[in-house]
């Protein structure tokens, strides 16, 4: 492990910071997070900062994105710029700027608490539950982000609810870390539909590097509708566990649109017969890099996962899909599969993919699928043959690539409000082509 | 009734047979002291009276493999290998005087080679096969040389071709796996004791199969060898490596190097059928076979074609590549790997599209039954200037028992928008309608599941010369015996 931890670029900045501030971290002096953040800056340890040579990390050298020292954001003062994103406005929704609440509109059937405030009167169910997900050295970067925790946001759901989730990243002055962690607790036969944002101003490298946790108790359903389109100097890092007990069901439909780096690293675990889980992707980038690393656990019988990953990649961006579907010992009829494709439309597009099986159980049917290419000669040539022009038979075939990724997800307004930022990031990759 | 008439001498074949190479030849050996140092390494090379380039050659990797460390990234469990505890050449005395035709051949050496069914003297020109037979280390008899000769191609052993074509070996040796390449290959590079080396000719198409049969043999005795397949511009060569081990109880150590070069328009196909001790029910013993296999599409419009058959040893690590320089270079990989009780595999390909035009198939069929694990590892990688490239992967695997594993893990890297890259992968456990479709027919379980895996291989044992598909279709069926409850 030691080589592992040999090329760490800044060496140490997580370390440094939790050795200064872990006595002024929000919620320090409580005895049971005190133990956790020690437990999950130990586990970051084992890795550090991911070069390529950690093998999860093989296509994504954070380490080497990093310009310099970044500061940690504790405070921040400055105005929030709140675009509403996802079309029509919903009722119930919490504002972050990096990482830390900055207002909070809830009504009943939320119990919303924020992550910087944590103290003794702090409810059981967040003690229950903070830290115990996306924290582990599987995910070092998950671990930090509760080890360093500044703030966040912790939610309890009952009855069926909306809730918007806007991270703003407003410039600063100063090359910047911000450390938050997200933690959704859908109670039994409870609904959440979770719109999640993250936007931000162009200005000095900033990592955001986010924790989320989501615990589905049994028959509970989660419909998580996330966009991530930033500066294209930004970093952004969100480590995502889950955990689902019986029947239950999560739905997500991520969608990564700019950044230098960004990477969703999500580790669900199926954890009791009859959970399900649907996962579709989308990136379209123009530069940079956008990873999704997922592990799917089987860890029960009868459990069933579904994930759909597609990239239209131009410029010298570099799309990165890593899927691993492991099967635990007995969990008998689990079916998964997973098909990722992507889309080259420039020279020095790069596509990486490695869906893996890790298979312990014989009663299974487990697939995945492949490909990657550029746009059909015949399918670009039948549309031209017709009239229409290069540009605009490109655009067509592009969404129709990636149309079935998003059908069937939320209402029509988020819908047309995806399909419009897909549309704006489209219109600058073919910009960049012609 | 012909076909009824097959099928139950096979079942009686698959019965009688579990492991029938079980067996130990006793032979005076002539053996280097026990472990590794630059004196046996000297002793080696002085044994083959090799020239002092190659023994430099040996040294330089004795010296760099020193300072490697031993991978441990595959999905394989093993004691620590002691590297000092291993004899690292023996070879049988008889051979001595150099035998040049099969009387002067150590009878004792012929009895094996029968039982193994080599057709080495009256069965040769019914099996058309020219046998370069390898008894541990040293190459004992070489058959059709002459109408080899003839055509112009070089079949021999290689510490044969070292002595007396200096100039090719020199020129390709080392070439496409490189001293340096990994920690097996060069322990390989500083005591490998012989092996095969073939050079065909321009526009030569070679008259018949090549094949070398390896066989392990004295105790302890790692077995190091040394392959070099050379095909000029337009020429043809097929060449079938089968192996067998003696049932014993020590863990044997294999680390073989197999190089292929294909110059413009020249194709090999490399057929393997392993099937090594695998250690038994309890997963003791059993041969540890790490090889690399690399084959490099050097010239245009070149052709490397991998097929295998692995069904022995207790641990494999393996993955036969191409690389695919040339412009318009094909690159194929068809396998079976099949593990049972506590086998361990972890084998592969890498297909690395260089070239123009360059297209690559890889077809794996994995098998994991008892508390055996099976894992697919695979990369195909399509660099800048490789426009137009083509890859199409499949990768299946079948579980028998829930005690046992199959794993995926295939990595795939595009950085070229003409590429086209397709892979898909399957996990699932032998069909229940088809198994009762085949026992409501009267066919009992293990046959019928047998019968079933054969069909799962179909694509893979039809790209096998005729002569080895017999032996694979047999081998599937008695590798899984005992696995159906």
């Amino acid at each position: 492990m030691s080589a592992l931890a040999l090329k760490t670029h800044p060496p140490g900045m997580f370390e440094l910071d939790f050795a200064r501030h872990a006595a002024s971290l929000p919620g320090a002096g409580l005895a049971w997070l005190d133990a956790r953040r020690r437990v999950a800056i130990a586990a970051f340890g084992k890795t550090g900062l991911p070069t390529r040579r950690v093998e999860a990390w093989k296509y994504t050298d954070l380490a080497n994105a990093l310009e310099g020292d970044l500061e940690p954001v504790s405070h921040f003062g400055g105005a929030v710029d709140i675009a509403n994103v996802f079309g029509s406005k919903p009722v119930d929704e919490v504002v972050l700027a990096h990482g830390l609440v900055r207002h909070i509109e809830v009504s009943g059937g939320l119990e919303v608490a924020d992550l910087g405030l944590l103290d003794e009167k702090s409810p059981a169910w967040i003690r229950d539950n903070l830290g115990m997900l996306a924290a582990s050295a599987d995910q070092p970067l998950g671990a930090a982000s509760l080890a360093l925790m500044r703030g966040g946001v912790a939610v309890r759901v009952q009855g069926a609810q909306t809730l918007h989730l806007q991270f703003s990243n407003p410039a600063l002055g100063h090359g910047a870390v911000s450390n938050s962690r997200v933690l959704i607790v859908v109670e039994q036969g409870a609904s959440l539909r979770l719109l999640e944002s993250h936007s931000g101003e162009p200005g000095r490298q900033r990592l955001a590097n986010l924790g989320v946790e989501l615990v589905l108790n049994a028959n509970a359903k989660l419909e998580h509708i996330r966009l991530q389109s930033d500066d294209a100097n930004a970093l952004h890092v969100t480590t995502i566990g889950a955990s689902l007990a019986r029947d239950a069901e999560y739905r997500a439909l991520f969608a990564a649109m700019g950044a230098r780096l960004s990477r969703v690293d999500m580790n669900l675990k199926l954890a009791s017969e009859g959970a399900r889980a649907t996962l579709h992707n989308i990136a379209v980038l123009n530069g940079g890099i956008a990873d999704i690393t997922t592990v799917m656990d089987h860890a029960a019988p009868h459990t069933t996962s579904r994930q759909l990953f597609k990239s239209v990649v131009g410029g010298d961006g570099r799309a990165v899909t890593q899927g691993r579907v492991a099967v635990r010992k007995g969990a008998v009829k689990s079916d998964s599969h997973q098909l990722f494709k992507a889309l080259l439309l420039s020279p020095r597009a790069e596509a990486d993919a490695k869906p893996e099986l890790e298979i312990f159980a014989d009663d299974v049917v487990c697939g995945h699928g492949t490909a990657i290419g550029a746009l059909d000669a015949d399918a670009l040539f039948y549309l031209r043959a017709r009239g229409i022009p290069e540009r605009e038979a490109k655009g067509l075939l592009i969404r129709a690539f990636l149309a079935e990724t998003m059908e069937g997800f939320a209402d029509e307004a988020v819908q047309d409000a995806l399909a419009a930022r897909i549309d704006e990031s489209l219109a600058s990759l073919e910009q960049s082509e012609s | 009734m012909v076909a009824v008439r097959e099928t139950t001498e096979r079942v009686a074949d698959i019965a009688g047979e579990k492991y029938k190479y079980g067996f130990v030849t006793d032979i005076e050996m002539e053996r280097a002291e026990r472990g590794l140092n630059e004196d046996v390494i000297r002793f080696i090379s002085a044994k083959k009276g090799e020239p002092e380039w190659m023994l430099e050659w040996r040294l330089e990797a004795y010296r760099r493999w020193l300072q490697m460390t031993e991978p441990n990234w595959a999905r394989v469990h093993y004691p620590k290998i002691d590297y000092q505890n291993i004899y690292y050449y023996a070879a049988p005395k008889s051979q001595k005087a150099g035998p040049q035709s099969l009387e002067d051949v150590d009878p004792k050496l012929l009895e094996t080679y029968q039982k193994l069914g080599i057709p080495l003297s009256e069965q040769k020109m019914l099996a058309g096969v020219a046998v370069d037979a390898v008894f541990d280390s040293v190459s004992v008899a070489t058959t059709f040389k002459a109408k080899l000769t003839e055509a112009g191609v070089i079949f021999c052993p290689m510490s044969e071709a070292v002595r007396d074509f200096p100039d090719l070996v020199k020129k390709y040796l080392g070439t496409v796996v490189p001293v340096t390449d990994n920690y097996f290959a060069t322990l390989n590079s500083a005591v490998f004791s012989d092996g095969t080396f073939v050079y065909v000719p321009k526009g030569v198409r070679c008259p018949m199969e090549l094949s070398t049969y390896f066989r392990i043999n004295a105790s302890d005795t790692g077995q190091f060898e040394r392959t070099l397949i050379v095909a000029d511009e337009g020429s043809y060569v097929s060449y079938l490596e089968g192996c067998t081990a003696p049932k014993r109880d020590q863990n044997q150590l294999h680390a073989a190097v197999v190089e292929l070069v294909a110059l413009d328009n020249a194709e090999i196909k490399y057929s393997t059928v392993q099937n090594w001790y695998p250690g038994d029910e309890n997963g003791v013993g059993g041969i540890y076979n790490f090889v690399t296999k690399r084959g490099d599409c050097r010239g245009r419009g070149s052709k490397i074609s991998w097929t295998q058959v692995e069904t022995g040893s207790a641990i494999t690590w393996k993955y036969p590549s191409c690389i695919l320089r040339g412009d318009d270079s094909v690159g194929e990989f068809y396998s079976i790997a099949i593990t049972n009780n506590y086998q361990q595999a972890d084998t592969g390909t890498k297909m690395i599209h260089l070239g123009k035009n360059t297209r690559s198939r890889i077809v794996s069929k994995g098998i994991s039954a008892g508390k055996a694990q099976n894992t697919y590892r695979g990369l195909v990688t399509v660099h800048p200037k490789a426009a137009n490239a083509r890859n199409h992967t499949q990768c299946d695997s079948l579980l028998i028992g829930g005690d046992c594993g199959a794993h995926t893990v295939p990595y795939i890297e595009s950085r070229n928008p003409s590429a086209k890259i397709e892979h898909e992968a399957t996990t699932s456990k032998i069909s229940d309608d088809q198994l009762f479709y085949c026992r409501q027919r009267g066919i009992p379980q293990e046959e019928a599941v047998a019968l079933i895996v054969n069909g799962f291989c179909r694509d893979v044992l039809q790209q096998l010369p005729m002569e080895f598909a017999v032996e694979a279709q047999k081998l599937v069926g008695i590798s899984l015996e005992g696995s159906v409850g």
